[in-house]
């Protein structure tokens, strides 16, 4: 009896182990993922509870209302068509055609779901109808709007601007975009599809030579000393089966590391890569969340990838100038050099800035926070220094603003293997200023160049955000 | 005015009376403990039915009758189960509250479902009250349970073997019958009792490894029938429970590892030949990969879940129904969608106290029949328990088996209800026990006095 | 509209009333639970041979006379030399796990794992034994002797309050002190206070090497009681 008596206790303990494991995982999975649950498009509870209860208004950060609800309960959009298409994929549709558009994620607040007891009493005294909350989002449309109209003469492309202080998105357009009146044709219409992909958060780019950001961090971290080199570029690199070459074929000759950061010098980031080795390289990647699973709060990011299983030679020196198999959204890539600018800190992208109820109260928000800690604040200002040199004397040049200082990094990724495609034109960069904390990233599809195209796009929007005082 | 105000020496005699007072005897002590969960329980029960009655006058403008009915029904039987049905056979009233208050959960969800389910559960719920009593008195009265055993195990196989024989298909498995009064009955879960009593009895037979042959041929031949009939969930429970059993009664871990490894090759087995398997545990990876087809219910399951927020939508709001299943599988996720999430911790934590007390019965019981038995219950409940809630949670991919006690099901709530009154009978024989041991002991000093 | 709305109101608020329901169930449920253990391990302390129904005395076989030594004797379990038996006689003669024992209405029946490794009162055990208070279990130079409590009765007995006398250990014979193997029958050797012993007695089948006997004699002598 001893023996079975103690064999009951261990089958207690294991038994007390399973449901505790249970209770652990399901209080991580609600925490984490019950907000992006409920704020589904398929979900019925919400269909259900437009019918009770009007749903309130999605207003930009200056007041002006992107959406609400008309007499008729039907739900309408700015008057303007290009102020409309431009936060389109923002602000989403309320049928939830749109994924993870303002209007099914924040759902909770504008169906009214956050209410508390008192203020359900108190409607049913006085007999109004609920009126969900009014949900104020961090974006201005105004500039959206500016840099959409910026987008249209390409064929595709996303641009985002950010506040690397606080996180707050101030401006986050895709292209080609929609009218969110005329929802139902462009469903009919299957070629134009992909205008429902919001690019910022979900359109999945190689990084090109704006991942030269990372290798630089990567070369700071575990080479010491790196800064003094000098490289002498040849035009070509031969690795294992492959051969590293300029873009349009350019020799740089000698170089010191941060010319040839400035001049984007693919050879000798493909080197620095190949020096560094997979291991760091890929840890520096995953510390600035690269292969993380992005759980914001307030809206969806989809994963950036940077590849972790056994890469060749080749692979990795590719890896170092952001081809091969490394892929990332535009808004990481803003993140990242937000992370730059913030002193290495990078803070969690906000959409949301405030909700009020109909009668005027704010509802209580979760505080911005950081979202990891990408490299060490002395690594972030040799990076600060090197981007900064890219816009003064390097490839960025078309980036400059005049009384402030500028930093930044272009790119022009291949998208393929063929030479006809054009690349896609990156700029990613940041205003070095404590008045107008602000990173962005200009994607242009197949746009070519990232010194001609992409950077005097962001020029003119980080001129016009400055303009208005962000 | 007749009566003076008590003098302070009259207050302070009363005061030493009160400290003179002795101890309140054991009995007393242990009505006391209960009286306050059962009165939280019969709230529990009267608000909650006055609620969906109140639901159907402001909505519908009707008088619900059944939801008066069990506003007045529900307590009365939770009152009559603790105090008239547990007081003779001498049960455990704390696992009779827990009881009553799980079926009663389930029966006031029900009826707001669907009011056909919620009365039909009910009544259902006097005919295992019926067996609750009946196994408890078992215990008590029937001490050689070898002839029965070798009984139980033909009239087990053959109760298995019905459905196969004239059962009916429902969901993939062909696991029920339609009897004509009764409605579904699904034999696997009454041959559950069987199984627990013949795998305690044979399991702790003094031949050793001998001994046991036979409990583990019947359930192995159980295991088969159910294979045959595709109802893979029960076979799961009942596969875990004996190879549970056998380890505990013999400690013999090679030949527990040897058929551990040999379920996990049968899953293995199964995932290649049944291609259900295959859609289950690719929907548990990733519901969303097919959110409107094969993953409907999990994705379903789990929006609900996230949408009733830490306290729930309210009883009688939200849109349980959209949920497949909901009355039976995934009555978890209804819970927290009208309850909340703390109210659905809250069950668990019920059932973890449920299954902890009827280990220590098992470990208080005085022969090895007695423990394996309390054991392979308490394993029972909590692996059933474990299972579905962890499928309904997305920790372990969904199989067809009920909570116990609160889903919807006959027969599942019957034998639920038996087995916890196999712990009480065992405990009302862990008590008349230890009573008698210390008669002895005390009558052994006074002896050598 | 408005009904619905005064019931989702009603509904909204009773989910608190609820959970606090739920939460007193609970703290009121973990209450009992750990009440009861105190009230069981109180009783426990109170009557520590609760449960027991007596005890093995442990006899030397050379004098057949108790050792001093007792173990406690539950109503079921394993007897034998390993740590995890219930009567545990960590002795070299003794198999690790010999029987199992549990208590009957005629009294505590032995089922040892192997046929004819114990003796009962010296006759060895094939399948089953029945032991009575002052029953004598013993393998090779190990032996127990059984001793009931007073109140433990078994069938055929009258209930008494005294506690029973001490009846003297049957033992089988034993082989002389030398490494031998085999030994012929009634030449009992050195073994003194053989009593009751038929004339031909079977050889114990256990084979007893001179370092266990050296062992054995090495252990202190307890006066008789």
């Amino acid at each position: 009896m001893k023996r079975l008596r103690n064999n009951i206790r261990l089958l207690a303990l294991g038994l007390a182990c399973l449901f505790v494991g249970l209770v652990a995982y399901f209080s991580y999975s609600v925490y984490f993922y019950g907000g992006r649950w409920f704020a589904s498009a398929t979900n019925p509870r919400l269909a259900d509870q437009k019918q009770h209860v009007i749903m309130g208004d999605l207003v930009d950060r200056t007041g002006l209302v992107l959406a609400t609800t008309d007499a008729d309960g039907q739900r309408s959009y700015p008057q303007y068509s290009d102020l409309r298409r431009a936060v389109s994929h923002v602000v989403g549709d309320s049928g939830g055609v749109v994924a993870n558009g303002a209007e099914t994620f924040m759902a909770s607040y504008l169906l009214g779901f956050e209410s508390g007891a008192f203020e359900r009493l108190r409607l049913l005294f006085t007999g109004e109808q609920a009126r969900g909350d009014t949900v104020r989002l961090t974006i201005d449309a105004k500039l959206c709007e500016y840099a959409s109209s910026l987008l249209s003469r390409h064929e595709g492309g996303a641009i985002v601007v950010m506040n690397y202080r606080t996180g707050e998105l101030l401006c986050s357009t895709s292209y080609p975009d929609f009218d969110p009146r005329s929802l139902s044709s462009v469903l009919q219409n299957s070629e134009d599809n992909g205008a429902l992909i919001n690019r910022v958060t979900q359109g999945f780019y190689p990084p090109g030579s704006t991942f030269k950001i990372l290798t630089l961090a990567s070369a700071l971290e575990n080479i010491s000393g790196v800064m003094s080199r000098t490289y002498n570029c040849t035009g070509a690199l031969t690795v294992d089966r492959t051969t590293v070459t300029e873009a349009s074929s350019q020799v740089h000759g000698v170089l010191s590391v941060q010319e040839a950061f400035a001049e984007s010098c693919n050879t000798a980031f493909a080197s620095l890569a190949l020096e560094l080795g997979y291991g760091r390289l890929a840890q520096t990647a995953s510390s600035f969340g690269f292969g993380d699973n992005f759980l914001f709060r307030d809206l969806i990011v989809y994963n950036s990838q940077y590849p972790t299983d056994n890469q060749s030679l080749d692979d990795l020196a590719w890896s170092g100038v952001g081809q091969g198999r490394v892929l990332a959204t535009p808004l990481h890539m803003a993140m990242v050099a937000a992370a730059v600018a913030n002193d290495g800190v990078m803070m969690e992208p906000r959409l949301m800035l405030s909700a009020t109820t109909a009668q005027g109260q704010s509802r209580t928000l979760q505080p911005t926070r950081t979202y990891r800690r990408a490299c060490s604040a002395e690594i972030a200002s040799a990076l600060r220094g090197a981007m900064v040199a890219c816009v003064q004397s390097g490839t960025g040049r078309q980036a400059q603003i005049s009384g402030y200082t500028v930093g930044g990094k272009t790119g022009s990724a291949e998208s393929s293997d063929d030479k006809e495609i054009k690349t896609h034109a990156w700029f990613v960069g940041f205003v070095e200023s404590d008045e107008h904390p602000l990173a962005i990233a200009v994607v242009i599809e197949h746009g070519g160049s990232g010194g001609s195209i992409a950077t005097p796009i962001a020029q003119r929007v980080l001129s016009r955000a400055i303009e208005q005082g962000y | 005015m007749s009566r003076k105000r008590p003098t302070r020496e009259a207050r302070k005699q009363k005061k030493d009376r009160r400290a003179l007072r002795t101890r309140k005897p054991a009995r007393r002590r242990g009505r006391d403990a209960a009286s306050l969960t059962l009165s939280a329980v019969m709230f529990f029960c009267a608000s909650a039915c006055l609620l969906l009655a109140l639901k159907s006058l402001l909505n519908e403008g009707r008088v619900d009758w059944g939801a008066l009915a069990l506003m007045v029904a529900l307590p009365l039987v939770c009152w009559l189960c603790v105090r008239v049905v547990a007081r003779p056979l001498r049960a455990d009233p704390m696992l009779v509250l827990l009881m009553t208050f799980l079926v009663s959960l389930g029966i006031v969800l029900l009826y707001g479902l669907d009011p056909e389910r919620g009365l039909r559960q009910s009544v259902i719920y006097l005919l295992g009250i019926a067996m609750f009593a009946g196994c408890a008195l078992s215990i008590r009265l029937i001490h050689d349970w070898h002839a029965l055993s070798w009984l139980m195990i033909p009239a087990g196989l053959v109760l298995l073997l019905l459905p196969v024989a004239i059962g009916e298909e429902q969901g993939g498995a062909k696991n029920w019958i339609s009897m004509p009064v009764i409605g579904s009955f699904q034999p696997s879960e009454l041959v559950k009792l069987a199984l627990l009593l013949t795998l305690a009895e044979f399991f702790s037979s003094p031949r050793g490894f001998r001994g046991m042959l036979p409990g583990l041929a019947f359930s192995a031949a159980c295991l088969g029938v159910l294979m045959l009939q595709k109802d893979l969930g029960t076979a799961l429970m009942y596969y875990l429970v004996t190879l549970l059993l056998f380890w505990a009664a013999s400690s013999n871990l090679p030949l527990t590892l040897l058929g551990a490894l040999g379920g996990v090759g049968a899953a293995v087995v199964g995932y290649r030949m049944f291609a259900h398997v295959r859609t289950r545990v690719a929907i548990w990876l990733n519901p969303w990969s097919d959110a409107l087809g094969k993953g409907y219910q999990l994705v379903q399951a789990l929006m609900a879940i996230s949408s009733g927020g830490l306290f729930g939508l309210g009883l009688g709001m939200g849109q349980s129904r959209v949920i497949p299943a909901y009355s039976t599988d995934f009555i978890f996720a209804v819970l927290c969608e009208q309850f909340g999430i703390l109210f659905g911790l809250c069950v668990v934590a019920l059932y973890v106290i449920l299954v902890m007390r009827g280990i220590s019965i098992a470990l208080r019981a005085r022969t090895p029949f007695q423990a394996l038995l309390a054991l392979g219950v308490s394993l029972m409940i909590g692996l059933q328990t474990f299972v579905i809630i962890g499928g309904v949670v997305k920790l372990i991919p969904l199989t067809g088996i009920t909570m116990p006690f609160v889903s919807y099901g006959g027969t599942s709530l019957v034998s639920c209800m038996g087995m916890v009154g196999l712990l009480c009978g065992v405990s009302a024989q862990n008590e008349k026990d230890r009573a008698e041991d210390e008669r002895l002991t005390q009558g052994a000093e006074e002896g050598e006095a | 509209m408005f009904m619905s709305d005064i019931y989702s109101v009603i509904a909204y608020i009773a989910r608190y009333w609820f959970v606090a329901l739920v939460l007193v169930i609970i703290w009121r449920a973990l209450y009992w639970l750990r009440r009861d253990a105190r009230r069981v391990s109180r009783a426990l302390r109170r009557y520590p041979d609760a449960g027991y129904i007596g005890e093995w005395a442990v006899i030397d076989v050379e004098t057949a006379q108790p050792t001093g030594e007792v173990l406690a004797a539950p109503r079921d379990g394993w007897l034998g030399s390993a740590r995890g038996c219930d009567v545990c006689l960590p002795h070299a003669d003794m198999p690790a796990h010999a029987a199992r024992f549990f208590l009957r209405a005629d009294g505590l029946h032995l089922v040892p794992r192997r046929s004819g490794v114990l003796m009962v009162d010296g006759e060895p055990v094939r399948r089953e034994a029945v032991l009575r208070h002052g029953a004598t279990v013993s393998c090779g130079r190990a032996a127990l002797q059984l001793r009931l409590f007073a109140g433990v009765v078994l069938s055929g007995e009258k209930p008494g309050r005294k506690p029973r006398p001490d009846p003297e250990p049957v033992l089988p014979d034993l082989p002389p002190e030398v490494a031998e193997a085999e030994e012929e029958g009634a030449e009992a050797g050195d073994a003194p206070a053989q009593q009751e012993t038929p004339s031909s007695l079977p050889v114990p089948s256990m084979t007893v090497s001179s370092k266990k006997i050296r062992r054995k004699t090495r252990e202190p002598q307890t006066p008789n009681a």
